[in-house]
C-alpha cells in the first residue's frame, strides 16, 4: 500500500480500508495488481506479507465461506499452483515421536477417519489497534476471525499411529511457507500446544473447507486446526510435525511473540521475557453481524441484530445486548455450538425510545462467568487478547 | 468537592509529567540510533507556545482577545479548531480571515495540539458512523 501511494504521488485517504480486489485508478497501468485471489470485501492490512480482515458485517454467515476468511501470514506463502496434491508429504519428527514417518495427503486421507467440524479461528492480534500506547503488528480492528467447516483427519488418530514417547509434553508444526526475507534457511514461523490440547477430539490434519480445497492464502492443501487458541498454533501449509519433549521453541514462541505479561502490567510497560506467558485460549468475544454499522433505523420499528459469539476453550452461556452506552442490558437469544469450538450464533430485537444517536453494543459471558469488557482488557506489549465488546453505530430518524 | 478535585487533577498532572519524563530517555536512544534528530520545538516563554511555523501568526490573530492558554490546554482536530474559530466569529467578535491565513492557523492548531491518543476506548472509526443529522451546522474545512 505504502508502495501504491508512492506511485499515485500522494497519500490515498482510507487506505487501509481498501478491499483487497480494488486498485485505485491511478494504479491500475501498473503492473503490481494488488488483489488477493479468492476472496471478496476484505480490508487489506499488509500487502508483504499478505494480512487482510474481514469487516463485522460480511461475517454474516453462521459458516464463514471462504472469500470472507481473513489471511494472516507471517511469510511468503508457497507456490501450489499444479502441485500433486495427494503427493504433498507431512513429516513426523521430533524428540518424542516414536517412528520418524512421512505420510502423504493419500495416506492421510486412505488410513484415518475423516472428520468435520465447524471450527472458528481467531488471529491472537485480533482488535490490537485499539491498543494504547499503540503495540507494533499488523492493527488488526475486529476482523481476525472466522467460522469455517472443516474436513480432514484426528490429530489424535495420527499421532496414536506414529506414537508418543512418555517424555513428550509438546506438539508443534512445520510448514512450506518460507520467510518474508526471501531467506529459505528462515522460518517464518513454527509453534505448537502442549499433547493435551493436540489430542482433542476437534484437533484436525484438515484438507478441506467448507467442502473444497482449502483457499491458498489459508493453507493449501493442508493445515492444522486447533480451534479455541490463537490462530497461530494451526499452522498452514503444513509437512512438519515434531513432538518435543520440551515447550517448543520456533520461531514466534519466544519473546513477545504471541505471549503477555504472567502477571498484569500498567499500560506501556517493557516486559522481561521471563515475565511473559504463552497465550493459550482465546476469550470470551461475540461480534455483530447483522446490521452494518453506521444505518439509519426507522424511529418505532424495532431493529433485528444477530451475530455470533465464542469463547476459546470454553462456551458462551449468556449474550446480552445494549443500546444506552451498558447502562441496560437485553438477553440475546443463544443458540447451542454445532460442535466443541463452533461459533455460536445470537439474535435479539431492540427499539429506541426516541430520533437519535445510538451504539449497539454486544456483550457475552463464557461458562466460567467472564463477560467481555467493554473497554479495553490488559494492556500487553503485543497487543494481545482485546476482546472489548463489538459496538455498532445507528442513527434512529 | 472542589479541593478533592482539585487534588486529583493535581496529581494526574504530577503523573502525566512523570511519564512523559521516563519516557524521555527512550526517545532519545531512538532518534540517536536512528541518527534522525527531531528537535521538539521551543516554547515561547511569554505564551507557552510552541516556536514553530505559524506561530506568530497564531499568536498574532488569537491572543488579542484571550491567553495563548486557552489554546495551549486545548486540544483538537483541524474540523475542531475550524469549529472553534467559526463560534468566536460569531459570537465573541473575532474577524474574518482571508482563507490563506485561515487554513495556515488551523494548520498550526491541529499540528500542534492535535488530539491526545491516549484513551481506554475511542469513539467507533469515522467510516463506521451513520450520517449525521446536523452536518449543515457543521463548519466545514476547505
Amino acid at each position: 500500500m505504502a508502495a501504491m501511494s508512492a506511485a499515485v504521488g500522494a497519500t490515498i485517504p482510507f487506505a487501509h480500508l481498501m478491499p483487497a480486489g480494488l486498485i485505485p485508478a491511478a494504479f491500475a497501468q501498473s503492473e503490481q495488481p494488488f488483489e488477493i485471489p479468492g476472496k471478496e470485501g476484505l480490508v487489506i492490512l499488509n500487502d508483504r506479507p499478505v494480512n487482510a480482515e474481514t469487516p463485522a458485517h460480511l461475517l454474516d454467515d453462521k459458516i464463514t465461506p471462504a472469500r470472507h476468511l481473513f489471511v494472516r501470514n507471517n511469510g511468503i506463502p508457497p507456490v501450489t499452483d499444479g502441485i500433486d496434491v495427494d503427493a504433498w508429504q507431512l513429516a513426523f519428527g521430533g524428540e518424542s515421536v516414536a517412528r520418524e514417518v512421512t505420510l502423504t495427503i493419500a495416506e492421510l486421507k486412505k488410513q484415518f477417519k475423516h472428520y468435520t467440524y465447524q471450527l472458528q479461528l481467531e488471529c491472537g492480534g485480533n482488535g490490537r489497534s485499539e491498543f494504547v500506547p499503540p503495540a507494533s503488528g499488523n492493527q488488526w480492528s475486529i476482523g481476525a476471525v472466522g467460522c469455517p467447516e472443516w474436513t480432514g483427519v484426528r490429530l489424535k488418530d495420527v499421532l496414536d499411529f506414529v506414537g508418543l514417547k512418555d517424555d513428550a509434553v509438546y506438539v508443534a508444526y512445520y510448514g512450506a511457507d518460507i520467510h518474508a526475507s526471501g531467506d529459505r534457511n528462515k522460518v517464518p514461523i513454527s509453534r505448537g500446544v502442549p499433547v493435551e490440547k493436540a489430542l482433542e477430539d476437534e484437533t484436525l490434519i484438515a484438507w478441506a473447507m467448507n467442502g473444497e480445497d482449502i483457499p491458498p492464502m489459508n493453507g493449501y492443501p493442508l493445515r492444522l486446526v486447533c480451534a479455541g487458541w490463537p490462530g497461530s498454533v494451526s499452522g498452514k501449509w503444513l509437512n512438519k510435525i515434531v513432538v518435543r519433549n520440551q515447550v517448543h521453541d520456533g520461531p514466534k514462541m519466544t519473546g513477545t511473540s504471541y505471549r503477555v505479561p504472567c502477571k498484569p502490567v500498567a499500560p506501556g510497560t517493557t516486559v522481561p521475557d521471563d515475565e511473559m506467558c504463552i497465550i493459550e485460549s482465546m476469550p470470551v468475544k461475540s461480534l455483530i453481524t447483522f446490521p452494518k454499522s453506521g444505518i439509519e433505523h426507522a424511529h418505532g420499528e424495532a431493529l433485528s441484530l444477530r451475530g455470533h459469539t465464542w469463547a476459546g476453550d470454553l462456551t458462551v452461556s449468556d449474550v446480552h445486548v445494549s443500546t444506552d452506552f451498558g447502562t441496560t442490558w437485553k438477553k440475546a437469544a443463544l443458540e447451542a455450538p454445532a460442535n466443541r469450538f463452533a461459533w455460536q450464533h445470537w439474535s435479539a430485537e431492540v427499539e429506541f425510545p426516541q430520533i437519535g444517536y445510538y451504539e449497539v453494543w454486544v456483550r457475552a459471558t463464557d461458562n466460567a462467568g467472564r463477560s467481555q469488557p467493554m473497554v479495553l482488557p490488559g494492556w500487553n506489549p503485543k497487543g494481545y487478547l482485546n476482546n472489548a465488546c463489538h459496538r455498532i453505530a445507528v442513527q434512529v430518524v | 468537592m472542589q479541593k478533592a478535585l482539585t487534588a486529583l487533577l493535581l496529581f494526574s498532572l504530577a503523573f502525566l509529567v512523570a511519564c512523559s519524563k521516563e519516557q524521555a530517555p527512550e526517545k532519545t536512544n531512538n532518534a540517536a540510533a536512528q541518527a534522525v534528530v527531531v528537535a521538539e520545538p521551543e516554547i515561547d516563554p511569554v505564551t507557552g507556545f510552541k516556536m514553530t511555523g505559524d506561530w506568530e501568526l497564531v499568536r498574532g490573530n488569537c491572543t488579542a482577545c484571550h491567553s495563548s492558554k486557552l489554546i495551549t490546554q486545548q486540544r483538537g482536530t483541524a474540523q475542531q479548531w475550524l469549529t472553534m474559530i467559526r463560534w468566536m466569529q460569531k459570537k465573541q467578535n473575532l474577524w474574518q480571515f482571508d482563507p490563506g491565513t485561515e487554513s495556515r492557523i488551523i494548520a498550526y492548531l491541529a499540528d500542534n495540539y492535535p488530539p491526545d491518543a491516549a484513551q481506554r476506548r475511542a469513539a467507533i472509526p469515522s467510516e463506521l458512523m451513520p450520517p449525521n443529522p446536523y452536518l449543515a451546522e457543521s463548519a466545514s474545512l476547505n
